[in-house]
């Protein structure tokens, strides 16, 4: 063999080495994901025997719409969506609002609010969950779905508005001063010019914060204590952990289970350039 | 004269007026950050001095909330378990998620397939985890789990992963956390880009190989996120509640044995209503933070900043 034939060769072996780890390690990672879909679809008697089958013995696709008809799950379901919704629209709104304040105009007391806001960073969110309780308790917001929202309606994290405060300083200024000298107010170049210039950081915020929501079972579990108050999907699912032996449909909760990931997995295949970017710059500028 | 005092006045008329449309952008977020963040900080602290459970009492106890936090007999538990889980996950987390990035690196056709079906288990909500988790390692002879089932197929024993009594339990946390890897890849992929790229060309130049090349560009030029790592990931640690979504008895596990600070918190303010010490252990997990991020600022000796 000559000398180019044995590199040749070192080289396609140490691909195929390579693809061989990297395959295994996804079939592990999707292990999992593979076990909850296979529960979702298996009939009734099947999955009830205690031999904890992995793979289906059918298609049984009706547990989708059963789990969401009869199984309890298809109020949450909306109300997960609406919860969602209001959030994924807040999150940009709010800190686009607060971080077009901080980058671009100039008003009294900026670097005090700044600095607060920037404090509130060094405090783990434990801290607030007590007074939160108190609040919602005596304004009457517990047991509702409320407190999944409301902050976020005004102020959804200091991390956010900073964010998006480093994204504007990023933006050429130009094109503003020319519609301010054009007699453009603030909040039409706000709106008009800066904010389709940070599309993809609006994007992220808004699929972050729809993603986040989704999955929040914690909130709930602190802020209801009733069981006829209104819940999400996640909660919904929170409410099944350790029941799983006493229900007499195991699959359903696992159909919701599939429909609950397969949200957020689509949405991140779909953004998936905007939350890799978004997530990398989080965690290299936070 | 004249002219100059008018100037001025003009200024500060131009000021006020800005300021007055800046205070428009910004009063929904100080109202925001105000009544659900500053003021609950503030009343978090002034609730830690007081014996208070929503509903009727709220009496002055001084400091007797946070004599509490070290009399209390389950703390020994929950401290020995939170740190353990913290000496285990930080450097499993952070060196995984680092490995697993160098492997994504690498510059092969359909690597990026690869990194979606790394992250996929991050998009999974944790309820979600949670739930298959309880199922996969559940410990009970009528209805074992799936991995119990497949040790017992192999005619192994089975194991009580997060059902064990000991710290064994939380060894099966951490091994469930190797899911979820990814998250922490990306960011270190991002850091890789940022390398510059000159280093590795000079470095070729001068022959380095493969893990030379490693351990002398892209090892120490990651050092700084290495450490902005450690310390979020501390933080997030010592905060953990996820246990409540899979350990059994409501996230305590059995004999308290996945029971951690995070969920200590919990546990007092809205199962016992105890609001007064739910508080008074938060802000001492405030102080433990704020010195042991001080003391690793303090030893960073090994981080190497680029200037």
């Amino acid at each position: 063999m000559t000398d180019t034939a044995i590199y040749k060769t070192k080289r396609i072996a140490g691909k195929s080495v390579m693809y061989l780890v990297l395959a295994l390690i996804a079939v592990v990672l999707l292990f999992p994901y593979v076990f909850m879909l296979n529960r979702g679809l298996m009939s009734n008697a099947y999955i009830r025997t205690p031999d904890m089958p992995y793979w289906t013995d059918g298609l049984h696709f009706k547990n989708y719409l059963l789990a969401f008809r009869d199984g309890g799950y298809g109020m949450p379901l909306l109300y997960s969506f609406l919860v969602g919704i209001i959030v994924a629209v807040s999150t940009p709104l709010s800190s686009f609002l607060a971080a077009y304040a901080f980058a671009r105009l100039e008003w009294i007391g900026k670097k005090a609010v700044f600095s607060v806001m920037m404090l509130t960073t060094l405090l783990p969110g434990i801290v607030t969950q007590v007074p939160l309780y108190v609040l919602y308790n005596n304004i009457g917001l517990t047991n509702t779905l409320f407190p999944l929202f409301l902050p976020g309606l005004f102020f959804s994290g200091a991390m956010n508005v900073f964010l998006m405060r480093q994204f504007l300083l990023s933006v050429p200024k130009e094109m503003e001063e020319s519609a301010k000298l054009d007699g453009a107010n603030a909040f039409i170049r706000c709106f008009k010019i800066c904010a389709p210039l940070c599309k993809s950081i609006i994007i992220y915020m808004a699929v972050g914060g729809f993603m986040g929501i989704w999955g929040d079972y914690l909130t709930p579990s602190m802020f209801n204590n009733r069981t006829d108050a209104p819940i999400t999907l996640a909660y919904a699912l929170y409410l099944m952990t350790g029941k799983e032996t006493n229900s007499a449909h195991p699959e359903w909760i696992f159909a919701a289970a599939t429909i609950m990931s397969l949200v957020p997995t689509a949405l991140f295949i779909a953004f998936q350039k905007y939350l890799i970017e978004g997530i990398a710059t989080a965690g290299l500028k936070g | 004269m004249i002219a100059l005092n008018k100037s001025k006045g003009a200024l500060i008329k131009k000021r006020i007026k800005g300021s007055v449309t800046g205070w428009v952008f910004i009063i929904p977020m100080v109202f925001g950050i105000s009544m659900f963040t500053v003021l609950p900080i503030v009343q978090s602290f002034y609730y830690s001095f007081y014996d208070y459970d929503v509903i009727s009492k709220f009496d002055f106890v001084a400091l007797g909330n946070y004599a509490k936090v070290f009399t209390d007999k389950q703390m020994a538990k929950v401290v020995t378990n939170t740190l353990f889980f913290a000496a285990v996950n930080i450097p499993v987390v952070i060196a995984g998620s680092y490995m697993l990035a160098l492997l994504l690196n690498s510059k092969l056709a359909g690597i990026k397939a690869f990194r979606v079906i790394y992250y996929l288990p991050c998009v999974m909500p944790a309820i979600v985890g949670g739930t298959v988790w309880s199922y996969l390692m559940r410990y009970n002879a009528d209805a074992q789990g799936l991995f119990n089932r497949m040790l017992e197929s192999m005619g192994l024993p089975a194991r009580e992963f997060f059902y064990a009594e000991n710290l064994t339990a939380i060894l099966s946390i951490v091994f469930m956390n190797l899911w979820s890897l990814g998250g922490g890849t990306i960011i270190w992929l991002a850091q890789f880009k940022n390398i510059p790229k000159e280093l590795y060309e000079a470095a070729e130049i001068d022959g380095a190989k493969k893990f030379r090349k490693f351990f002398s560009i892209t090892l120490p030029m990651s050092t700084p996120m290495i450490f902005y790592n450690v310390i979020t990931t501390f933080i997030v640690t010592l905060q953990f509640n996820g246990t409540l979504t899979f350990a059994p008895n409501g996230g305590l596990g059995n004999e308290n044995a996945t029971y951690m600070y995070g969920l200590k918190i919990y546990q007092e303010a809205f199962r016992r209503y105890n609001m007064g010490y739910a508080c008074a252990l938060a802000w001492v997990l405030v102080l433990v933070m704020g010195l042991c991020t001080a003391v690793l600022f303090k030893t960073n000796k090994w981080v190497q900043y680029d200037d």
